[in-house]
């Protein structure tokens, strides 16, 4: 078999186990479309709240004041959605490597043709096209809801692209990492959260130019694209170690 | 991997006149030092007196940074080549390094209040810093996760080295960025462009504070290997 | 000697001073009572040891 179609069966066969394990795409989209549904129902008066909250404390420089609570949520919706993802991106892919490990697949990677990089790639790849590929898609919906512009969701959706990219490959490594370890829960959280950050903040950052009506910030935009590949480099690589460390036992 | 460490006698017997030197010295040049930063140091031209805090501060952050690096090095040592007491090391030196760091955190936003006017800010130079933390944090977390040493020494070299992008990170965010946070004085291109009342305490304080470090780390080294050695005793006096 | 004083400034230089010699304070003495702890136990442990290895040797005699 040579390399290329056994890249693509595993390809498929992650899609396949992503797509069985959470009922399809049904559970992702609900998650980030529901997700952002949720929030201005709950936030409209709370996000005003908490904003209020931080103004007297004095801490927070950024919110002018005279800001309506819709014009914070506006402010506030890019980071929102950067969240749901970084969330998405935690849960499905330590499912995904837990399950390897628990039915020996690992073992058979391992012996198989492709090297462990490769494999931890690709599953990456699968799991990112099932869970946030889709999200992306529908970008404009969630956006909606947390008061984006439709025209605002689709000029993001490089950044969201990129960034969304960037978790699930940091998001890899954690996952690998904690395969091994029983009900792993928040300790995911804890070990990639440093990683995400660089993402987050050129993301961010290059969103964020969107809400004053000018266009993306290219700047940031490089800068995410340059953390991105850097995630695509590392990533993989140490996901492989950590999985090979796991089979081992 | 116990019964390699059934006898590390040379690093027993050298780090037991090492880490009591190590902490003497140490915490006599805090000491002194302390009273250097207070009682003898000028106040700063812009700052005021708030400019004293940098002589904890800023060891504080070299060895938080520091310590990060020996903890990667330590476990790049065991990967590669195994060596039981590289892990040793690791283990020792992630709640100190931590500790520094929290300490640099906590002095940086005390000394930021009066002297700038805000306890925080989410520069280049903070916000890798507390990135820097939560390294520290989620390696301590994955360690106690693991179900063997073993285990546990090859995940956290992994987690650790690919942590090591934060440090240059840190190092050049004030460079990088447009940061509150000012830019390098000490260890930078030119040599240092700090005067010697400042330097003077400066330098002093963070050879005390590294010595206190490496006090720290052997003593908890030790204890490491004592509490692995009755370990591997026990378990052969059950199993027979 | 007198404390000195920084004026506006003293709380915050007596917080951050006093915390980190705290927070040393707590480590070293944690790390000392660690050590403490490991060696008493080891010792524990080889004293039973050879506890064993010499009743072993009174059954064998």
């Amino acid at each position: 078999m040579s390399l290329l179609t056994a890249a693509g069966a595993l390809y498929l066969r992650t899609v396949r186990e992503t797509w069985a394990g959470g009922t399809g795409m049904l559970l992702p989209l609900t998650y980030i479309v529901g997700g952002a549904a949720l929030i201005p129902l709950v936030a409209g008066d709370a996000i005003g709240g908490v904003a209020e909250l931080f103004r007297r404390a004095g801490a927070l420089s950024a919110a002018p004041e005279g800001i309506s609570n819709s014009d914070l949520l506006g402010l506030i919706a890019p980071g929102l959605l950067w969240f749901l993802i970084a969330l998405a991106s935690l849960v499905t892919l330590e499912r995904i490597f837990q399950s390897d490990l628990e039915d020996g697949a690992l073992d058979d990677y391992r012996l198989g043709p492709l090297p462990m990089e490769i494999v931890a790639f690709i599953k990456v790849i699968a799991v990112w096209s099932l869970v946030a590929l889709p999200a992306l898609v529908m970008l404009p919906l969630p956006g909606l809801f947390l008061g984006l512009s439709p025209l605002d969701s689709l000029m993001s959706l490089p950044a969201f692209l990129l960034g969304s990219l960037a978790f699930f490959f940091w998001g890899g490594v954690g996952a690998a990492l904690s395969a091994s370890v029983r009900r792993s829960g928040l300790l995911i959280a804890v070990i990639v959260l440093p990683f995400y950050a660089p993402a987050v903040i050129f993301g961010a950052g290059a969103v964020a130019p969107l809400a004053s009506g000018s266009g993306l910030d290219t700047t940031a935009l490089m800068f995410l694209a340059a953390a991105t590949l850097m995630s695509a480099a590392i990533g993989p690589v140490a996901a492989a170690q950590a999985l090979k460390l796991s089979a081992e036992g | 991997m116990l019964s390699r460490l059934a006898n590390p006698h040379r690093f027993m017997r050298t780090s037991s006149w090492l880490m009591p030197t190590l902490g003497i010295v140490g915490l006599l040049m805090i000491a002194s030092g302390t009273y250097w930063a207070l009682w003898q140091a000028p106040a700063e031209k812009y700052q005021g007196d708030s400019a004293r805090i940098m002589f904890i501060h800023v060891p504080a952050a070299w060895l938080s940074m520091g310590g990060y690096i020996a903890m990667a090095a330590a476990g790049f040592t065991w990967l590669v080549w195994r060596h039981a007491l590289a892990d040793v090391a690791a283990r020792a030196i992630a709640p100190l390094g931590a500790a520094f760091t929290a300490i640099c955190l906590a002095t940086g936003s005390i000394w930021g209040k009066p002297t700038w006017g805000t306890w925080w800010e989410w520069d280049g130079r903070m916000t890798s810093v507390l990135f820097l933390f939560l390294l520290y944090v989620g390696y301590i977390a994955l360690r106690s996760a693991m179900d063997s040493r073993e285990s546990a020494a090859k995940a956290s070299a992994i987690l650790a080295l690919v942590g090591t992008v934060n440090i240059p990170v840190i190092r050049f965010s004030v460079d990088w960025w447009n940061t509150l946070h000012q830019p390098a004085s000490v260890i930078r291109e030119g040599g240092p462009s700090m005067e010697w009342d400042f330097l003077g305490p400066l330098l002093w304080n963070a050879v005390g504070f590294s010595l206190l470090f490496g006090f720290l780390v052997l003593l908890a080294m030790r204890a490491d290997v004592r509490e692995r050695q009755a370990e591997a005793l026990r378990l052969k006096l059950v199993t027979g | 000697m007198a404390v000195p004083d920084f004026g506006d400034h003293t709380p915050y230089i007596w917080a951050a001073f006093g915390l980190t010699f705290l927070v040393l304070l707590i480590l070293t003495i944690a790390s000392v009572l660690r050590a403490h702890a490991a060696k008493s136990r080891l010792d524990q442990v080889r004293e039973a040891v050879e506890d064993a290895r010499a009743r072993k040797g009174d059954a064998s005699a």
